[in-house]
């Protein structure tokens, strides 16, 4: 179904033509979606155009209203796609600007095009680093940053801690500026005030995926970067090598004799404040995230290695941020935590550790080291996920592995992830399972993903798939939320435009 | 494509599409008429055959279907014809006749290599033209054919062992041998060649010129090969080096690397049709490439393929650029 070719006419008159299109082939490309739900029922979009300034975006978003399509604003990746008709996808890839990189506040203001990679590149320059995100660094730095603003860095840098002000188009058109930004002249480098502080309010838990809006520049955090001014790579791909100076950066792989002093060693060196990686991997991300190939993968896997050597393993990257000194305290640091709990420090001649080192180590500061995850099927999907302490995470995970049991997934690999955030006081388990990507077995996962929902409401443990479909099962579970959400859905977009039915359904007629 | 998390190689199924058009009879006139122009004349560049070999006169070559050689030195349609590129050939086959290398030359018997056929997905007048050049080459005896044309490079050694399987014949690009040449000391880069220079990997010289290992099989759970054995042609074994380690022992020469290169090289916009099937594209990613170039700070960009340099050279007459194309060779031969 194409648009009205009144309303497609006026697009193309406020964007040019160059910036418009509803060919067949370009429609098609952005109704590509890899994971379930989104696999299902998903459609073209009517058209696809590309703002070239907020401007643009506005025209777009008033447009929208005025005639009642839909839009769906994606970054430089498509996180959502169509599943309605009269929908048009708002690509901002052509706002790609670094705006401003203020060293000594060490903030940096960014338009949604931006990628990690780009941001990460200029930042190193000047000695510092941006926060990296397990979307992989191809990923818009303002997307990631406004939906979940997790990644491999997360454990210091913090979970969601580095979004600073805002510039925002309203669903309705109207341009709001939050914190500091709203003060004429005061820039981005404040997010609490004086201006509204609307955070919360854009990243929920999980992202609002343009549900309130399109987002046109945000400030983030920036932090201290002590390795080289460019990311020391070399090697032709995939046979990359990453080396850094050891007298900055020194990686751990420490060995428990079970999970239970894992998960205590873990909460020891978050209190001690040391490290800016501290993970327990799934045995097969050893595999995955050092396979140059599916088949690398597969043949690793199936040869039983990882099965007896990864099984509660814990990865610990320390960097001395502000100096040498900071990196041989910290090393000190850890040495103690090991022989006070038990673990076993794996030596780098180990053929685990030579797995990790030294083709992606680095990759924390590049794609939070997780990108990899799509090496074995070309897609995953997430069973049960645990967001609190480390505690509730593994408690999760020993649920998953009843519920997976049900299903011919990957069956063997007996770990899940279990990530800290925020030096350990937050604990994060994703439990991991590897659907066919086809419309069989994607049900099936969503079946799974429904059974993991189900027990985590018996189990009073945190809910996966905070997604439309499951706000009005979640909502009463936890005060009624979902009432909350669907009034400031009705408040900022009357029209119920802004990519619906995202945050929650307004419309209960409504397709999706 | 992506060479990290990408198990599928997209050029392959962009060929196939490109086939089942053509055999439903869709092709882009212009492409229709520059495929007459190889049936006809043997090139795609519109021009008489006769006229092929031209770029030889007075050289004194061997002719290799006069008089045998081993090695048949193969300057492809673009290198014979052009006329500001015919100086590529003539240099080479001095290097070669100093270095003391026994070749010969097809002169106006050569053929076109067919790439441009297949990259527009006439299948069908590719192999036809692979047949003929394989046969000639088999039965004039040829070993080793050096060739400055990256197009013709990959198109011998990857696309013809694709269609037509194992040749008689080792295929090497002239900045191959020209590095084993200097490697031996036969090729002595004497002279200063004071100049800041970046180089631009050609897509058939880098990424598309690795070699290619036949396997026969199908894709099942998790989208896994059946038999497992597939190797992915990711670039990773392209020619690469051979043109560094030339131009970083000119003396005096700096090289100092774009953004994007070796195997994620960008395009010059010339390559797969897309010249004449959309002209105003073509030239607006030579802009880009020489974009980055001029970014990198370097007086010179330089590139060892002639459809690169056309291309390159194109945008660079509309608008004046703040940097200078080589060619390869055109740098090597000055530094003799």
């Amino acid at each position: 179904m194409a648009l009205a070719r009144n309303v497609y006419k006026e697009l193309k008159s406020v964007l040019g033509s160059k910036n418009i299109s509803e060919n067949i082939g370009v429609l098609q490309a952005y109704s590509k979606q890899p994971f379930p739900p989104g696999l299902l029922g998903r459609k073209r979009p009517d058209a696809v155009v590309l703002p070239e300034s907020i401007g643009d975006v506005q025209a777009v978003v008033k447009l929208a209203n005025r005639y009642k399509f839909a839009y769906i604003p994606i970054g430089n990746y498509n996180w959502d796609v169509p599943r309605q008709d009269n929908t048009v996808i708002i690509d901002l890839k052509k706002m790609n600007k670094i705006i401003e990189i203020d060293e000594k506040n060490m903030h940096a203001v960014v338009e949604p095009g931006v990628t990690h990679a780009q941001l990460q590149a200029e930042c190193m320059k000047r000695g510092l680093v941006c926060n990296s995100t397990w979307g992989g660094s191809p990923c818009s730095v303002l997307a990631n940053t406004i939906f979940f603003g997790v990644g491999g860095l997360s454990y210091r840098f913090g979970l969601n801690r580095v979004l600073l002000s805002m510039e925002w188009v309203l669903p309705t058109g109207e341009i709001i500026k939050t914190g500091s930004l709203a003060t004429d002249g005061a820039g981005y480098f404040w997010p609490s005030g004086p201006g509204p502080d609307l955070r919360g309010l854009i990243r929920g838990f999980f992202g609002v995926s343009g549900g309130l809006g399109v987002v046109t520049k945000i400030g983030v955090k920036l932090m201290p970067w002590p390795g080289p001014a460019s990311f020391p790579v070399t090697g032709v791909a995939p046979n990359f090598e990453t080396r850094f100076p050891t007298d900055r950066f020194c990686f751990h792989l420490i060995r428990y004799p079970s999970l239970t002093e894992l998960i205590d060693a873990m909460y020891v060196i978050g209190e001690a404040e040391i490290g800016v990686v501290l993970q327990r991997f799934p045995s097969s991300w050893f595999q995955w995230a050092s396979a140059r190939s599916k088949e690398e993968f597969w043949k690793g896997w199936e040869s039983g290695y990882l099965q007896k050597s990864a099984e509660n393993v814990i990865a610990v990257w320390l960097v001395g941020f502000s100096s040498k000194r900071q990196l041989e305290y910290e090393e000190k640091v850890l040495q103690h935590i090991i022989k006070k709990t038990g673990g076993e420090d794996i030596p780098p001649s180990d053929r685990l550790y030579k797995m990790m080192d030294p083709a992606f180590v680095g990759d924390w500061f590049l794609c939070g080291n997780s990108g990899r995850i799509m090496r074995p099927a070309g897609t995953h999907m997430i069973a049960m996920v645990a967001l609190d302490s480390i505690d509730h995470a593994v408690k999760v995970t020993g649920r998953a592995d009843e519920i997976r049991k049900d299903f011919d997934f990957m069956d063997d690999d007996k770990d899940d992830w279990v990530c800290t955030y925020d030096f350990g006081w937050q604990g994060d388990a994703e439990c991991l399972i590897l659907p066919e990507q086809n419309e069989d077995d994607m049900r099936k996962a969503m079946e799974l993903a429904i059974s993991g929902l189900k027990a985590s409401l018996h189990d009073k443990t945190y809910t996966v798939l905070q997604i439309p479909d499951t706000h009005p099962i979640l909502g009463p579970v936890y005060g009624n939320y979902h009432q909350l959400l669907k009034k400031i859905k009705k408040a900022l977009d009357p029209e119920n435009v802004a990519n619906p039915p995202n945050p929650i359904r307004v419309d209960e007629t409504q397709e999706g | 494509m992506c060479k990290y998390f990408n198990d599928i190689d997209p050029l392959l199924v962009l060929e196939e599409l490109r086939v089942t058009c053509v055999e439903k009879g869709y092709i882009p006139l212009p492409l229709k008429e520059i495929i007459e122009s190889i049936k006809k004349d043997g090139n795609s560049l519109f021009q008489p055959r006769e006229k092929r070999g031209e770029w030889a006169k007075g050289l004194n070559l061997k002719d290799i279907a006069e008089s045998k050689a081993e090695v048949l030195y193969y300057p492809g349609c673009n290198y014979s014809y052009g006329s500001k590129l015919q100086k590529i050939p003539q240099l080479t086959t001095k290097i070669l006749t100093k270095a003391g290398v026994d070749f010969g030359i097809l002169g106006d018997k050569e053929m076109c290599c067919g790439t441009f056929a297949l990259q527009v997905g006439d299948r069908r007048s590719f192999t036809a033209l692979a047949d003929t050049n394989i046969n000639i080459f088999h039965r004039l005896g040829v070993k080793k054919i050096i060739t400055s044309c990256p197009i013709c490079y990959s198109t011998f050694k990857v696309d013809y062992k694709r269609y037509r399987g194992e040749t008689k014949f080792e295929v090497l690009h002239s900045t191959e041998f020209l590095e084993q040449l200097f490697k031996k000391g036969v090729l002595k880069l004497n002279k200063k060649v004071p100049l800041v220079a970046t180089y631009h990997d050609p897509c058939h010289l880098g990424r598309l010129s690795e070699p290619y290992k036949e396997w026969k099989g199908k894709r099942v759970k998790y989208g896994r090969y059946d038999p497992p054995t597939k190797e992915l042609r990711q670039g990773t074994y392209g020619i690469y080096e051979a043109p560094r380690t030339l131009l970083n022992n000119i003396k005096g020469l700096k090289l100092v690397e774009m953004e994007r290169n070796k195997e994620y090289s960008f395009c010059c916009g010339a390559g797969g049709g897309v010249k004449y099937t959309f002209p105003d594209f073509s030239l607006a990613t030579a802009c880009e490439r020489i974009e980055e170039a001029v970014a990198t700070g370097a007086e010179a960009l330089v590139t060892s393929c002639p459809w690169c340099e056309s291309n390159f050279e194109k945008v660079m007459q509309q608008d004046s650029q703040k940097i200078k194309l080589y060619s390869l060779l055109d740098l090597v031969n000055r530094a003799l």
